[in-house]
């Protein structure tokens, strides 16, 4: 009998396993504060850059998290911020990658490359936002809405409550709530999301040169400028 | 000279003023800029110096147009003109901005542009160059008709790209370049070769560098056709550059502050508690510095301690310092988590890494408070010489030894390929962490102490009484009546490595013991070897002698001479008759079986696993045992003499919404062949997890069968009577849960509907007397939950539980029934913010009612309040009070009052 239940047991959990792999579809970039990733449900594990991202991960950050990611056919870019739980989900095939982020609350930052087939689509439990290829914020609050910011391109904005669609545009802000209510207004530049990229750009008043010289030594130079 | 001076002077003044306006150069420097420039071309930058006076350095600083810090050339002479040459792999589509900086010998210095030239640089424009990824046709005619070009694309860094050495990720993606062999690709980053420490699957290239020092790195990379052909390798370059802005931009620090005073009365005992806590933490991009503290009230002498202070120092995820406080896990062998007061070291590098551990497990406690928990009178330890006088003996307790540990682990080899590595751990009780003399404690003297008053003493009041009477007390000075000092030490190895594109991972860890459990006469000498089996101090270890000085037959006779000497070792490990093993195998079975007794020394503990992921399944392999003898003081417990096998399996489905896991688990204690009616678990499980996605209901079914069988077929016969001992059982637990969000009229439903089971049987019960007690409870659990989420800020939570046992009870004819005890409970929460959430206000009341042979209940009332009081800071009062009812009495059974403080910044 214990033999039997034993055979039954290896014949259900490993005969029932005919499907592929998870598909590796993106590699971390960037991993800073406290970021975590969940493959299969297995508990969160620290992220750390350089890993590759499969079909399924889940990733949240924290209060001081940010963590970037690229995807692997064509280099579309996501930025996530803190405090934002996010599951990056791809189907592979011969040319490309069915993209799909699904964001239950925090803010990200999509920068998707021309697909080749199908588009770039972020939900969230109100709204579903997809591209072709463009540039936009997504800020989703599970307690109130989401907000699509458009950088670039266009973006089609749909609250999944009652199925209506905007077009969200650069310059523009679409808001999808949880009511069902969807609609647009120009963008307060205030409220566009900055990311430690982009704070790493802004002016500063001190550079750092390394200096190289021909015998392959390195000296480092402090130079302060208005 | 004076001439040729002149007239240079008067030609440079010239050629300023002809070129002043047209090139925009100013003073000195005369600088045209190129009209521009080819991606991969090598461009040349030149500058014409106007000046008798030397130069003592001429530079270039350049970067990518818009790009964050400049990169430096150094030019040099190429008369008349000083040059430098930006390489073609730092230009980029974007452009390239730049300027000249000169410094000649009288301090000056001149630059072009010369108004704030690292502002307002040159800025020329850069046009793509050949495709790079036609490089990889240059490998050859013959390989470029073989290959298309291979789409590759550099994921990151960008080719040029300015990065912070944290940021440093080296990616490359094939996924459009199936011609590929992926196992022929080798990385390099600046000429090493990084391909072991390097992520390569499913097309994917993958390299985080160790910090890597400012400025250019170059990446190339190696591959092949999978038809064996060489291409062309692929090669990049970026910048690493820390930029001090930067850091002054992502320094950042926070923490908290809180405090907690409670005054609890929990069936009439009150429990005052108040606590200071902390944390705080200092971080940039490549370092972190934490710290936390907790100073409580429940802090005593009389216990381990309960205060807390610890810090970090983190240097990017390579190193990793702890102090203070901390918890270590190095394996379930040696340390598991278990808390440590010392010092911390973890090094994680590409191919090493290493955790080393000092501190205590233990502090030392020198007593415990109250009347004989310092010093015990031995009434039985009363000796009278021949002169009259009396000793007393008094006994040491009350105490614990502080137990010091070092423990190390050190690992060499890829993290995804074979790596192997050694630990060790060495832990071991301060006997002089105890004072023998501690205070003026006091103890109790009875009345069968000849010449003595029973009564309580103080330890000098007694000295004196003795002393005047003309008696003396002893003190032991060792061998003290609580526990003994320890020592211990386990060393191993362990070996393992990742398969098959790391879908396999294999990993062997062996571990041996050695356990002191009693080192107050320190180590054993070759003298004291010789008389351990023979009274006879002759050099010979286990050899009797008769009346006529001739050996008996049947001696062991071990020269002294030749025996392990074990003095050398004491530092590391004392060795006496108190260890084990005293020997480390069995010798009677070493030449006819060496592997097999070996394998299972009683102090050895090992593993081997094999974890795998294929296809949907991820399963796990797994052979462990751990010796009857086994100790490690770093994880006391740890459960030893046992052998298990287990294999699981869990498998996802339908996009990963459905997981079905099966286990099968196999335990015994058989380890020595000496094993007298080993028991034998057999665990079997299945589980299976249904989650749809969000929104959607999701399910849960655990089953699990557990059977034990101790091999026993014969009844036993303590002090006279039999007793039944034979085990043949099996227990059935089944739960099954189900979870539905549900949403209606603007209020958000979560469900949790929890069913559990357990069911013992005995397999012997038709061969038992009627009067067995069979020693199961069967169980079985109804729950339900219900959070709820409303438009108006207010959420509340209402379970309802009901839980019947039936426990086996033995009735006073001997006849066996079972009892049910049923166990019902009711609750409901809730939480209301109000002043834009500032204030939060919380309440509950809970409701628990026990049946069986006596029956009671308990009402539990709750409430609080959260306040924001300013950003940061907030204030929580909350109380409880709980009423129990029993035997028709009504009593307040417990009260509490809690305030805390915390404030984040």
């Amino acid at each position: 009998m214990r033999n039997r239940i034993l055979s039954l047991l290896m014949l259900v959990t490993f005969g029932a396993s005919l499907s592929p792999a998870a598909a590796k579809i993106a590699v971390v970039t960037k991993v800073k504060g406290m970021v975590e990733m969940e493959r299969d449900k297995s508990g969160f594990n620290a992220l750390k850059p350089g890993i590759i991202l499969e079909d399924g991960d889940r990733i949240r950050t924290g209060s001081n998290g940010f963590t970037a990611l690229i995807y692997i056919d064509d280099k579309s870019l996501l930025k996530i911020k803190e405090n934002t739980e996010i599951v990056i989900t791809g189907k592979r095939d011969v040319n490309s990658i069915s993209k799909e982020a699904n964001i239950s609350q925090g803010t990200l930052r999509a920068s998707v490359g021309k697909q080749k087939k199908g588009e770039f689509v972020v939900k969230s439990p109100t709204s579903v936002a997809s591209v072709k290829g463009t540039v936009f914020d997504f800020i989703s609050d599970p307690n109130s809405g989401d907000q699509v910011i458009g950088i670039e391109g266009i973006i089609a904005l749909t609250n999944t409550l009652t199925g209506a669609s905007i077009d969200v545009t650069e310059g523009i802000t679409g808001f999808s709530d949880q009511d069902g209510s969807l609609n647009s207004a120009p963008t307060d530049p205030s409220t566009i999301p900055t990311y430690p990229e982009d704070e790493e750009t802004g002016g500063s008043s001190f550079l750092k040169i390394i200096l190289e010289g021909p015998d392959g030594d390195e000296k480092t130079i402090i130079i302060e400028y208005q | 000279m004076a001439v040729d001076r002149t007239i240079l002077r008067l030609l440079y003044q010239l050629l300023f003023l002809s070129f002043f306006f047209s090139a925009g150069t100013a003073q000195l420097l005369y600088h045209k800029p190129p009209d521009g420039g080819k991606v991969d071309e090598n461009l040349e930058l030149s500058v014409m110096l106007f000046t008798e006076i030397s130069v003592s350095k001429a530079t270039v600083y350049f970067r990518e147009r818009g790009g964050l810090s400049y990169s430096e050339i150094a030019m040099r002479q190429s008369t008349p003109n000083w040059v430098a040459v930006v390489p073609g792999s730092r230009l980029t589509e974007k452009g390239l901005e730049y300027c000249i900086v000169v410094d000649l010998t009288d301090g000056s210095r001149h630059a072009s542009p010369s108004n704030a030239p690292f502002d307002n640089p040159h800025v020329i424009l850069i046009q793509a160059g050949e495709d790079k990824f036609k490089k990889f046709n240059a490998a050859g005619k013959a390989a470029a008709a073989l290959l298309a070009t291979p789409d590759v694309l550099i994921l990151s860094p960008e080719p040029s790209e300015l990065v912070r050495p944290e940021n440093v990720v080296i990616a490359v993606s094939l996924f459009s370049a199936p011609q590929v062999d992926s196992a022929s690709i080798r990385i390099e980053l600046d000429g090493v070769d990084q391909t072991a420490a390097s992520i390569i699957e499913s097309g994917i290239i993958s390299y985080t560098p160790a910090s890597l020092t400012d400025g250019l790195h170059t990446v190339v990379l190696h591959m092949e056709t999978t038809y064996g052909m060489p291409v062309e390798p692929l090669s990049w370059s970026f910048t690493v550059t820390s930029g001090l802005e930067s850091i002054v931009e992502e320094f950042n620090y926070g923490g908290n502050l809180g405090s907690r005073v409670s005054h609890e009365s929990l069936s009439g005992v009150t429990y005052d508690v108040s606590e200071l806590t902390g944390e705080g933490f200092v971080s940039l991009p490549f370092a972190e510095i934490k710290g936390s503290i907790r100073q409580t009230s429940r802090e005593s002498q009389y216990q381990q301690p309960q205060n807390r202070m610890s810090g970090t120092f983190k240097m990017s995820q390579y190193v990793d310092l702890k102090f203070g406080d901390f918890n270590p896990r190095l394996s379930p062998f040696l340390i598991d988590g278990r808390r440590v007061r010392g010092t911390g070291v973890f090094l994680d590098l590409p191919w090493v890494r290493f955790q080393y551990i000092r501190g205590e497990l233990n502090r030392s406690v020198q007593n415990q408070e109250g009347v004989d928990k310092t010093y015990q009178f031995l009434a039985n330890d009363i000796t009278t010489d021949s002169t009259g006088k009396t000793t007393y003996s008094l006994d040491r307790v009350g105490y614990t030894f502080q137990r010091n540990m070092t423990a190390l682990r050190l690992s060499v080899g890829p993290k995804y390929g074979l790596n192997a590595g050694i630990h060790m751990l060495q832990a071991r009780d301060d006997i002089n962490s105890v004072r023998q003399v501690y205070g003026n404690q006091s103890f109790t003297v009875d009345s069968s102490a000849t010449g003595l008053d029973a009564g309580t003493y103080s330890y000098n009041g007694f000295l004196s009484m003795v002393d005047a009477a003309g008696n003396a007390v002893e003190l032991k000075s060792e061998h003290w009546g609580d526990d003994t000092p320890q020592d211990n030490v386990v060393f191993g190895f362990n070996v393992g490595s990742s398969l098959d594109d790391r879908k396999l991972k294999v990993d062997f860890v062996w571990n041996v013991s050695l356990f002191n459990r009693d080192i107050w006469d320190g180590v054993m000498t070759r003298t004291q070897m010789d008389t351990s089996l023979d009274d006879s101090l002759d050099g010979l270890i286990g050899v009797n002698y008769d009346e006529f000085g001739n050996a008996t037959s049947g001696s062991v006779a071990i020269d002294t001479n030749e025996v392990f000497d074990p003095i050398p070792w004491k530092d590391i490990f004392i060795m006496n008759a108190n260890m084990s093993p005293l020997v480390p195998f069995d010798v009677t079975t070493i030449d006819s079986n060496p592997i097999s007794t070996i394998v299972n020394m009683p102090s050895s503990a090992f593993s081997i696993k094999a974890k795998g992921h294929y296809a949907q399944n991820n399963f796990i392999v797994e052979y462990r045992q751990i010796g009857p003898e086994y100790v490690s003081l770093g994880n006391p417990y740890l459960t030893n003499n046992v052998r298990e096998f287990i294999l699981s399996n869990r498998v996802s489905l339908l996009d990963y919404k459905l997981f079905i896991t099966g286990t099968y688990k196999y335990r015994d204690n058989e380890i020595l062949k000496a094993t007298l009616d080993p028991l034998n678990t057999t665990t079997l499980g299945m589980n299976i997890s249904l989650s749809p996605g969000a929104n959607s209901p999701s399910y849960v079914v655990n089953f699990q069968s557990v059977g034990k069988y101790n091999e026993k077929t014969e009844l036993d016969t303590v002090g006279g009577e039999l007793v039944d001992l034979r085990e043949d059982s099996r227990a059935v637990n089944t739960l099954t849960s189900v979870n539905i969000p549900l949403n209606f009229l603007g209020m958000t439903h979560f469900v949790v509907i929890n069913y559990n089971a357990i069911t013992n049987t005995d397999k012997l019960a038709s061969k038992r007397s009627s009067g067995y007690l069979f020693p199961k409870t069967d169980t079985e659990t109804l729950s339900f939950n219900l959070s709820s989420k409303y438009e108006l800020p207010l959420r509340t939570n209402l379970s309802f539980s009901n839980t019947e046992l039936y426990l086996p009870f033995t009735n006073t004819d001997g006849s066996v029934t079972k009892v049910k005890y049923t166990w019902t409970s009711a609750g409901l929460a809730g939480q209301y913010s109000m002043l834009q959430q500032k204030l939060r206000l919380s309440g509950g009341l809970s409701y628990l009612a026990s049946k069986g042979l006596s029956e009671s209940t308990i009402v539990s009332v709750k409430g609080g309040a959260e306040m924001d009081i300013v950003e940061g800071f907030s204030a929580i009062l909350s109380g409880v009070l709980q009423l129990t009812q029993a035997n028709q009495e009504t009593e307040i059974n417990t009260t509490g009052l809690i305030l805390k403080l915390r404030y984040n910044f």
